[in-house]
């Protein structure tokens, strides 16, 4: 049976005149940890982009679960994100106006009802999970750089999706935290079945890794 | 639409909530109070042709009589041609009132007399002060102004010559209440008025005038028919046509702040651009500084739909609260103001005093006192304007923050 949850197949993006992916062709194995890297600037970040629907390929096709995403309306873009990739991202973004709680239930609330019951019990299940239960009424102002990771990590994981989109998660936190955060995701998607594709500029996470990509100059190599 | 995140974002940023809504709660009272006074300086302005029971009063310009003595028409008015007369019934579907309007004049003074038909005795009912109305077909009948009856100490059951004839005196009529327009010492029916202009030697020399004709019309219309039936008067009885109303009126009120209905509507609209203008740079300042936020919520994977939805809500819970505010503030205005004063000169054509003598001047100048009411359709038209205006901003405002969310979110 076909385990490739991600396909890209000769993906090219470019940026006005500037053409950032030269056609790069790769697959992801459900379940499996793949760390992304490369210099700055070299195109990592502009693939989660792609793979998550949030920026369009200029030429190319891009499968993700099965279903090729070149042509999705946003409609059903966002319900990719919404069922089946979960996003982390190195500066958190969490919404400052909400609780821990309330950030972490956000993504059931995308289709204009209110959250079920059972998505506040998902909710509270997720943050106890990620050692956050107690700090679930907190606001994200009051919460340090680790917290605020691991809240950000469970409202990825709230839709139990089936590819989680890492984007230097542990960049901007000290190396203790950053250890705790790497464990914390590893551990989550390994035990969800979840597919990890991490961008990252540490070798030691690399290492960790099923597979490594390299992008260099606008193109894929793979470890 | 999420109710929790709406209210929790309100709260989170109180400075803009504040700004917005005050903004809005100020052009909403600034719009209200100045279609409030619009309305008012409109229904003032109906008030002196109100008192004759008119909305619009026609006469014809005539010639000046060979000697000013016993009955003569007031200058410039003259009899009306029956046809003509005939014909502007028929534009209104005979809600006209014939008249007859004249001065008596003796070498000791003049009285001024108005003969009206049965509607018209019937709206000089709501002015009695004492005793009754003149029967209409009665010959010797007729009521008196109190002012006149008081200079003169006439009291119900006195007599007082008009043209020669003597008139008992059935009822007295509140001078306050009747306005100046046409107002007139002795009031009498429209025939015992018409016999006597008919008999007038000075009437006579000038106009074929018969105990059926009339020099005055006073024609019940609404005030958006006014322009139209003024249009159609003037093709009827030519270029020497007097069309007294509102329209005619509005030059004539004292002082430089005039307020015409119109004029109301374009200041509430130049208000609500303005009120716009500040919204949108609200929203857009707003939207631009969450823009990190939309990218996130698009990276949840909530639909462009729902979070335009979601900025909204927001912004149109701003807005209600915001008409809300000043709508209680413009009413509380209203109140606190209660009324306006509005004093009109009347044109030469519609006051009831010889314009040769000296008082003249003096009677010109009616004050009328117009209560400051809420204008229930013009904050409906406020709040629709509120809700719509924001509503415009807001997704103005958001289509520019859609594009690239992924630049926003490793920007931030």
């Amino acid at each position: 049976m076909d385990q490739t949850i991600i396909r890209l197949e000769d993906v090219r993006k470019s940026y006005g005149t500037v053409e950032v992916l030269k056609g790069v062709s790769l697959s992801v194995e459900a379940g499996s940890f793949v760390a992304v890297t490369g210099k700055s600037g070299s195109g990592k970040s502009t693939l989660l982009a792609l793979i998550s629907g949030l920026e369009p390929p200029s030429e190319g096709r891009l499968f993700v679960d099965g279903r090729e995403i070149s042509e999705m309306d946003d409609e059903s873009l966002s319900r990719l994100r919404r069922e089946t990739v979960g996003i982390v991202f190195q500066g958190f973004h969490l919404i400052p106006s909400l609780t821990a709680l309330e950030n972490v239930v956000l993504p059931m609330a995308a289709r204009r009802k209110r959250p079920s019951r059972a998505a506040w019990e998902e909710a509270h299940s997720l943050l106890a999970q990620v050692g956050m239960d107690r700090r679930a009424g907190h606001k994200p102002g009051a919460l340090s750089g680790g917290e605020k990771q691991r809240v950000a990590i469970a409202r990825a994981l709230i839709s139990r999706p089936k590819i989680l989109l890492a984007d230097e998660p542990t960049g901007n936190l000290d190396e203790a935290t950053g250890e705790a955060v790497l464990d914390l995701l590893g551990t989550t998607c390994r035990e969800q079945g979840t597919a990890l594709l991490m961008v990252t500029h540490d070798t030691d996470i690399s290492a960790r890794a099923d597979a490594v990509i390299t992008i260099r100059d606008g193109r894929n190599y793979h470890a | 639409m999420q109710l929790r995140y709406l209210l929790r974002e309100l709260l989170h940023r109180p400075g803009r909530a504040v700004a917005t809504s005050v903004s809005i709660a100020l052009a909403s009272l600034l719009a209200i109070a100045a279609l409030a006074v619009a309305d008012a300086y409109s229904t003032g302005l109906q008030q002196p042709l109100r008192s004759v029971g008119a909305g619009m009063i026609v006469q014809l310009t005539g010639g000046i009589p060979p000697k000013l003595e016993g009955i003569v028409f007031p200058h410039p008015n003259a009899m009306l041609p029956p046809d003509g007369v005939m014909r502007i019934e028929a534009e209104v579907d005979g809600a006209v009132r014939r008249a007859v309007y004249m001065w008596d004049i003796a070498p000791s003074g003049f009285i001024s007399a108005l003969g009206v038909d049965v509607k018209g005795l019937d709206r000089l009912d709501s002015s009695l002060e004492a005793g009754r109305r003149p029967a209409p077909e009665a010959s010797g009948e007729a009521l008196l102004d109190g002012d006149y009856a008081r200079r003169l100490g006439k009291t119900v059951g006195s007599t007082v010559a008009v043209g020669g004839k003597a008139f008992t005196v059935t009822g007295i009529v509140d001078s306050a209440l009747t306005g100046k327009v046409f107002r007139a010492d002795v009031y009498m029916p429209l025939s015992r008025a018409q016999g006597l202009a008919a008999a007038s030697p000075q009437v006579g020399a000038l106009y074929p005038f018969t105990p059926n004709d009339v020099n005055l019309l006073l024609v019940d219309i609404e005030h958006e028919n006014i322009e139209r039936l003024t249009h159609r008067v003037r093709e009827i009885l030519g270029s020497k046509a007097v069309v007294s109303s509102e329209m005619s009126l509005r030059d004539a009120i004292e002082g430089v702040f005039f307020l015409s209905r119109r004029m109301g509507v374009f200041l509430a609209t130049v208000v609500g651009v303005f009120a716009f203008a500040v919204i949108l740079r609200a929203t857009a300042t707003s939207v631009n500084e969450r823009r990190t936020e939309v990218a996130v919520l698009q990276g949840l994977g909530w639909p462009w739909s729902a979070i335009r939805m979601q900025l909204v809500a927001e912004t149109l819970v701003l807005a209600g609260f915001g008409a809300l505010l000043g709508t209680v503030g413009a009413l509380a205005v209203l109140v606190f103001v209660g009324a306006i004063d509005i004093a009109i000169d009347l044109p030469w054509d519609i006051t009831s005093t010889p314009h040769f003598l000296a008082e003249a001047q003096v009677n010109r100048q009616q004050l009328v006192s117009i209560p400051l009411e809420v204008p229930i359709p013009a904050m409906a038209a406020t709040w629709a304007a509120a809700v719509a205006t924001s509503a415009l901003a807001v997704l103005i405002a958001v289509g520019r923050a859609r594009a690239s969310p992924w630049h926003a979110l490793s920007d931030g």
